[in-house]
């Protein structure tokens, strides 16, 4: 029983390591052939766990070599497009100026009703609305409207904006204080502290704070409940 | 790029590894099989005693080798090894010589048989 344990927790942390290293956060961020290798890999992983007889190197290496040969061959991708194309494919438009290519649909054993239903994921119930549509390599529909069908933009209304704002980050994460972040608006713990003074709140009672780039930040506080009293 | 890197190198690696499995077990197995054919000729001569003494060394080595070797070969191989291993020189002490001679043919069999299985060849492959 021990030794299952000690394999799993071993085989485990290798495979999470081996996913983190390929690079990838999401299962839906995978590529068709990235996809095969997590699954690949969880199932050789499961081999030495299942039987102790077989050496945990016997599972350990066949993951390794297949993450690497991924990585690899991701790289090759990258480098030549005729390798991307031969491995990954290319993306394929199936609706071009509001017409059906139902030759390319054949082609990639597409259905009427994978096509609705990646349409109706899009947001899109009427393909009256659809311009253009492709499939990426991933299988995934990218849809672009006609024009009455699309979101109102603000350069459509002429509206005047700006950009000053920028992405608001996480500066404090669970009463914890993020300083690279900090620093990176040109602030220091100091000035968190002053703000948190002026908020009358301390550091430990933080659930979430952000701050952009003009300096406006936002507090959530911890649930009554959990709050740290200092 | 420093991703790749790393895989060509883990890569490299692995491969240096199998060669080395490959070379060790290689070894070992010539060894293990020399030692218990000098057993066997000790004993086609009649001299069990030489013999035990021998088939003890074979026995000694073979459970110093086995901690390296369960690291890359199936554990249920060796351990079968080791068991038909351990009955030999209680065979000759009994003087049962016709017993030894299976167990015998049986170590020499499975020493062959964990050499092919680690080997790549074609028959492995498939």
């Amino acid at each position: 029983m021990a030794v299952v344990a000690v394999r799993t927790l071993f085989l485990y942390l290798l495979i999470v390591l081996s996913i983190r290293f390929m690079g990838k956060r999401q299962i839906g961020e995978l590529q068709p052939t990235e996809l095969v290798v997590t699954i690949l890999v969880s199932n050789i992983a499961s081999l030495p766990i299942e039987d102790t007889n077989i050496p945990i190197l016997v599972g350990a290496v066949p993951i390794l070599i297949v993450v690497c040969l991924e990585i690899i061959l991701t790289a090759c991708s990258l480098a030549s497009k005729k390798i991307r194309s031969f491995v990954i494919g290319s993306p394929r438009m199936i609706i071009r100026d509001g017409v059906i290519d139902q030759s390319a649909m054949r082609a990639m054993r597409f259905s009427i009703d994978d096509l609705m239903e990646e349409l109706r994921c899009q947001g899109v119930f009427d393909i009256r609305e659809v311009l253009f549509a492709v499939v990426e390599t991933n299988g995934k529909i990218s849809v672009y409207q006609k024009f009455h069908s699309r979101n109102v933009t603000p350069s459509m209304m002429k509206l005047k904006g700006n950009d000053d704002h920028g992405i608001p980050e996480i500066i404090v994460s669970d009463g914890k204080a993020i300083v690279q972040t900090l620093n990176g608006f040109g602030k220091d713990i100091r000035w968190l502290e002053k703000v948190l003074q002026k908020e009358g709140c301390t550091l430990k009672s933080i659930f979430l704070m952000t701050l952009d780039k003009k300096g406006e930040y936002y507090i959530v506080k911890k649930n009554r409940h959990k709050e740290v009293i200092q | 790029m420093k991703r790749v890197m790393i895989s060509i190198v883990i890569l490299l690696c692995v491969v240096g590894l199998c060669t080395a499995s490959q070379f060790y077990l290689n070894h070992t197995k010539e060894k293990a099989v020399s030692m218990v054919e000098t057993a066997f000729d000790s004993v086609n001569r009649g001299d069990l005693r030489t013999a035990r003494t021998q088939i003890l060394e074979f026995t000694e080595y073979w459970d110093r080798e086995e901690k390296y070797l369960t690291i890359f070969v199936r554990h249920n191989q060796i351990e079968e090894l080791s068991v038909v291993a351990a009955t030999m020189e209680p065979l000759l002490a009994c003087g049962n010589i016709a017993d030894y001679y299976v167990a015998n043919a049986r170590v020499m069999k499975l020493l062959e048989m964990i050499m092919e299985s680690e080997r790549p060849t074609l028959s492995t492959v498939l």
